[in-house]
């Protein structure tokens, strides 16, 4: 292969990741090339497990096309699914995050799956050498988190607001005092 | 700019005294719609995309608001799009919630056909929460009248012909006349009855515009037809100025003809960024987002800024415009031309019928002025800023028809 065929596909694989939530913001083409040249392109059969808790943390996961359950153990031995993902979604980033050194949940692919797996110990090298690649990536993993504490949060809210008659008499009377606003207070 | 439109509306909410709960219920999203959007590229590759359709409040009516195509697209960013497009139709009285979507391509990158089998394929995936009465999508940032044509015949395709289901079509495949300039007129209009309020009218004031496209020239004609004199453009290659104000007319020839302000003899040439500095009574920023900030809100000399662009105000900038007394016609009522244009698109497409170009600017105007005699008359009653009083009329509307509904 002439170098002529390597360059345009280099820009197709980095076009590709951009499009990717943890390069969305303010990753430039040659910083995502830098940490796709710490990554390997992993493919794995449909009904597979990826991972299991208690094993080793070694990186996080990118799935490039397929599918994934993520689940925790439940009470009773068994497992409960806490997320189905797709294409261009990142998992395995919060043990990561959280410098756990094992697995806590099972990555399971439901059908046939590619993944690109950023290898642990070497971004972890490009944080400590100050890599600004890295810490953008670090950045949009904040945003993404930000985001799900967000969703958890109203949730949360939402069913502390359905539980107990307390919270509930107190929502009515918030939306009785908005209503009294809106038709007195605030009338135009 | 996203969490500034938060910011703004939390700000109106807490002015309002409203409660926690009843503001995230406001603020909560109705349905987002998440679908996968396989096309096959011309080279015989296949390409998953994602697509997104937020809709936040119907209360008002059915959602409305645009598709974006662009790699940035996602859920959170499109959230935060739909409320402001709730608080926008409601400000200005149009019968509609607020929605907004995309997909996550860059049409850059695609060939006329792939961007067509792309847009084909999302109308597909989204056409059962769509429709003329449902949700009505529009243009946006990469999508244009032909990208609105192809949504057009794709969804009339499996639900017979239906023009209502979206706005910003081509003006011969039942488009509205007046589109191009709705914007741009409107912000003139918005300008106007300010101006009324002071005792004064536009022919007497000086304008520095940032921004020459679309919206910027559009409003540059309307205000110089007016007797404004436009004393400063800008676009992204130059800046000009002219303290006894431009030769609209001769620069828009120029602007035809080059597409840019660039080399136009009737100014002086000024480094781009010094437009918001020049000394004018009216400042339009008509391009960028952010563009007034902490470190040069106190540089600007106008009396009175009009936001013709989407969030070109931070919100540290807001704070220091109000303790200076400097007046912002605020993004949500200045540049809800667009969208009440669509309205009276989505209206002539549901009585089969089309209007005249003067009927149009008639009815804009009366949107317009309406929303601003609402806002400006709160403004002034409740001693506040215009955007906080325009917040609280949206929040007020949209607020009121809820509960009315029954929540």
């Amino acid at each position: 292969m002439s170098e002529d065929d390597q360059a345009p596909r280099r820009t197709r694989v980095t076009e590709r990741f951009t499009r990717v939530p943890i390069f969305a913001m303010y990753l430039e083409d040659d910083e995502v090339a830098r940490i796709l040249a710490i990554s390997d392109e992993i493919s794995v059969r449909g009904d597979s497990e990826i991972f299991g808790p208690g094993e080793e943390n070694d990186g996080f996961y990118i799935i490039i096309k397929g599918r994934v359950n993520i689940d925790l153990p439940s009470e009773r031995g068994g497992r409960t699914t806490i997320a189905t993902l797709s294409n261009r979604s990142v998992f395995g980033e919060m043990s990561f995050l959280r410098g756990d050194r094992k697995r806590s949940a099972w990555a399971h692919a439901t059908e046939p799956t590619v993944l690109t797996k950023v290898r642990g110990d070497a971004f972890r090298e490009m944080l400590e050498k100050g890599d600004v690649a890295a810490y953008k990536v670090i950045y949009n993993f904040a945003q993404l988190i930000a985001a799900r504490l967000r969703r958890v949060e109203d949730e949360l809210l939402d069913t502390l607001d359905e539980l107990g008659p307390k919270r509930r008499e107190r929502k009515l009377a918030e939306l009785q005092e908005f209503r009294q606003k809106l038709f007195k207070e605030w009338s135009f | 700019m996203f969490s500034d439109t938060t910011h703004y509306f939390r700000q109106a909410a807490e002015r309002m005294g409203i409660g926690e709960r009843v503001q995230r219920l406001l603020e909560k999203p109705k349905r987002t719609v998440k679908v996968e959007v396989a096309v096959e590229l011309d080279s015989g590759d296949l390409a998953v995309f994602q697509g997104f359709r937020v809709q936040h409040n119907g209360a008002r009516g059915p959602f409305k608001g645009g598709l974006r195509f662009h790699p940035t697209v996602d859920e959170d960013h499109s959230m935060a799009l739909a409320a402001l497009m709730t608080w926008k139709s409601a400000i200005v009285d149009i019968p509609y919630g607020g929605a907004k979507g995309g997909i996550d391509c860059d049409p850059n990158q695609l060939s006329p056909g792939e961007l067509e089998r792309v847009t084909r394929r999302f109308v597909s995936e989204i056409h059962e929460v769509i429709g003329p009465h449902k949700d009505i999508p529009a243009p946006d940032v990469n999508t244009n009248a032909q990208i609105m044509a192809w949504i057009m015949n794709e969804y009339s395709r499996i639900n017979g012909y239906s023009p209502a289901v979206v706005t910003g079509k081509p003006v011969d495949l039942h488009g509205s006349p007046g589109r191009e300039e709705a914007t741009g007129l409107g912000v003139t209009f918005a300008i106007q009855r300010y101006l009324e309020r002071k005792g004064l009218s536009i022919a007497e004031r000086r304008y520095a515009i940032q921004g020459f496209g679309n919206v910027g020239s559009h409003l540059a004609r309307h205000l110089h037809q007016r007797g404004g004199k436009v004393v400063a453009v800008s676009d992204v290659h130059a800046a000009l100025h002219n303290p006894e104000g431009l030769d609209v007319p001769k620069l828009l020839e120029h602007m035809g003809a080059r597409g840019t302000v660039k080399g136009f003899e009737g100014g002086d040439a000024l480094p781009r960024d010094d437009l918001l500095y020049v000394d004018c009574d009216v400042l339009v920023p008509a391009a960028l987002g952010g563009v007034f900030t902490q470190e040069n809100a106190r540089d600007v000399r106008a009396q009175l800024i009009v936001e013709a662009a989407n969030g070109p105000t931070r919100p540290a900038a807001d704070a220091i415009f109000n303790e200076r007394g400097v007046d912002i016609i605020p993004d949500v009522l200045a540049n809800a031309g667009g969208v009440i244009v669509s309205y009276f698109e989505w209206v002539q497409n549901i009585q089969q019928f089309r209007w005249e170009l003067e009927d149009i600017r008639g009815k804009l105007d009366r949107f317009i002025s309406g929303g601003c005699k609402t806002v400006f008359d709160l403004a002034e009653r409740k001693k506040i800023p215009y955007r906080t009083a325009a917040y609280i009329v949206a929040i007020g509307r949209v607020g009121k028809a809820t509960v009315l509904s029954g929540i």
